[in-house]
């Protein structure tokens, strides 16, 4: 269980992310402020915040979808300017949408491969679809995150954890570094929310850095090494889930800076 | 999931999945029956030649809807394509090129829509709107609002003559179908269009070209709709300036039909030619029959009206 925190505790090398003063001002209204944040290969990042407290714009800048207007970001030794989402992907900073994920209609080795599908050449010239290929490639990407799916159903029809589970065996197949998730667990039955937790550990402890947006606080404690708490726009809090509590972690997101212990 | 539930569930997913074809083969038998002469290797032929044109619209209707388009300016098209060739072959233009210059002319006005739609966002239904209402007047200031005679044997043959025992207008649709069929099966570029239908925002994310890619699904609806105006233009040796009007309505019926989905992702060309057959054939059926042309449109409007009921208790029924 505590796997993913040990990894975190011991932390060899430089941060896989790296933000300094990250601030972003839409017109007068200042929706981040100063932000730091470093975050390393293997740990789960908890970030917490009320709504509007600026966790979507942050993710949304280091997903490359919204410029900082001040600050610096580094990820992987390189320092990340003008970027768009693209780049990011490429890099390996992986965001998952609550539901934008995936393509409704398409099985799950389309949704694991769309965008860069496996081709074979055909009489030498047609560039056709290797089908076959990345079946047996997403038999074996679900296989290492030991995840059971139907697979030659649209997506649509399978269950929305389902679905986040192949949003998640794709981020790990294209082997991202950094996975953001936006409430993975909201629209998930009883059943399937343990699994998915147990999916975002097994994914840290391959060395992803996951940043995990979310409302619902045991999931915190279970899966996190570290809480980040935004509150207004500043950093109202940083540790480890062993040495905070809950009402600690509720004050600092309606209270902000004060509160920190 | 074990594998004999699964596999019970596609064979009755088969059978709702081809009821269109069954009902297509019942209408056949059925004609059969009550105009004896109807059962004949040219009268199966004649099916098809008369459903060419429109399964040509069809696949037009069908690749626009994978990618939640839907293109209003096919029949407008299709009616411009048969006027230019018939200028051009009138002005002394060898009929190749002729056919040529105006298939491009078809796929550059087809093409010409999916950038106003997707660069200048105005909205599918409108752009293609007033695509219709344009190419109808260009195709009447092209004709000058009378019909043209087409002299070209050359031309004319495409709506007579056979290959190998085969009309050439079955042919060509024949290939389109074909063609298509493997495109939007076994290549990346068909599997976007269905996935930019089944999730646009996930499709952009996953970096598929969205906006280029749509674009070219209204070229090609162009293109398909400019070979049934050659095939119309052919069958009558005539450039009637009112070829093609009113034709996207039975194009946009033959794939709902067929079961596509008028909102995108879903559908395939199977369903799009048996739906195109179908309707065809009814149409047909009603001539046979002798039953006034007054109520085609009223037999269309039903047709259309049955499938998208069925075709919403299919799945009502199965999910």
């Amino acid at each position: 269980m505590n796997t993913a925190a040990e990894s975190a505790s011991e932390r060899q090398g430089p941060p896989l992310l790296r933000l300094r003063g990250i601030g972003k001002r839409f017109g007068a209204v200042q929706a981040l402020r100063d932000i730091d944040l470093d975050v390393w290969p293997g740990e789960v990042l908890a970030l917490l915040g009320d709504n509007g407290a600026g966790k979507s714009t942050l993710v949304k800048i280091i997903a490359g979808a919204q410029a900082p207007t001040s600050g610096s970001m580094q990820f992987h030794d390189q320092t990340l300017r003008q970027f768009d989402p693209r780049t990011a992907r490429d890099l390996g900073i992986e965001t998952l949408y609550q539901d934008l994920a995936v393509a409704e209609n398409l099985d799950v080795s389309a949704n694991i491969f769309l965008g860069r599908e496996r081709k074979k050449r055909l009489l030498g010239i047609l560039p056709f679809l290797a089908r076959r290929e990345m079946r047996k490639e997403s038999v074996l990407a679900l296989q290492k995150l030991a995840i059971q799916l139907p697979l030659r159903q649209p997506v649509g029809e399978l269950s929305g954890g389902q679905r986040q589970a192949v949003a998640i065996a794709r981020a790990a197949y294209w082997q991202a570094k950094l996975v953001i998730m936006d409430e993975p667990t909201a629209a998930i039955g009883v059943g399937e929310h343990a699994a998915i937790l147990h999916l975002i550990q097994t994914l840290a402890a391959s060395g992803v850095a996951v940043i995990l947006i979310t409302h619902t606080m045991p999931d915190v404690w279970q899966v996190a090494s570290r809480i980040t708490v935004l509150t207004r726009g500043e950093k109202a809090l940083d540790g480890r889930p062993d040495d905070l509590d809950e009402d600690l972690v509720v004050k600092a997101m309606l209270v902000g800076k004060g509160v920190a212990a | 999931m074990n594998a004999t539930v699964l596999k019970g569930h596609s064979l009755r997913q088969f059978l709702m999945d081809q009821g269109v074809l069954f009902a297509f083969i019942a209408l056949l038998i059925f004609l059969a029956f009550v105009a004896p002469h109807f059962v004949s290797v040219n009268n199966f032929f004649s099916v098809l030649t008369d459903a060419a044109p429109l399964v040509l619209l069809a696949l037009s209707e069908l690749v626009v809807m994978l990618v939640a388009g839907i293109d209003l300016s096919v029949g407008a098209v299709a009616g411009l394509t048969g006027a230019l060739a018939a200028t051009m072959m009138l002005s002394g233009f060898p009929w190749p090129l002729a056919l040529f210059l105006a298939l491009l002319a078809a796929t550059l006005a087809g093409l010409l829509q999916g950038i106003v739609i997707n660069y200048l966002h105005i909205t599918d239904f409108i752009a293609t709107l007033a695509g219709l209402s344009i190419f109808s007047s260009l195709t009447l200031i092209v004709t000058n609002g009378e019909p043209l005679n087409i002299n070209d044997n050359g031309f004319n043959a495409i709506g007579e003559s056979h290959i190998l025992g085969i009309p050439d207008q079955v042919w060509i649709a024949g290939l389109m179908v074909i063609l298509l069929a493997i495109f939007l099966s076994l290549t990346a570029s068909g599997l976007y269009l269905y996935a930019i239908g089944g999730n646009r925002v996930a499709a952009y994310r996953a970096g598929i070209r969205v906006r280029r890619l749509r674009s070219l699904a209204y070229a090609f609806s162009g293109f398909s709709a400019g070979l049934a105006g050659v095939i119309f233009a052919a069958q009558l040796a005539t450039a009637d300036p009112n070829a093609g009007r009113g034709d996207e309505l039975p194009a946009i019926a033959a794939v709902v039909i067929g079961g596509v989905y008028l909102f995108g992702g879903r559908g395939t060309v199977w369903g799009a030619l048996i739906g195109a057959l179908l309707l065809s054939t009814i149409l047909d059926g009603l001539v046979l029959l002798n039953i006034s042309p007054f109520y085609t449109e009223l037999v269309e409007g039903v047709v259309i009206l049955l499938a998208v009921m069925l075709g919403y208790l299919k799945k009502r029924g199965t999910v």
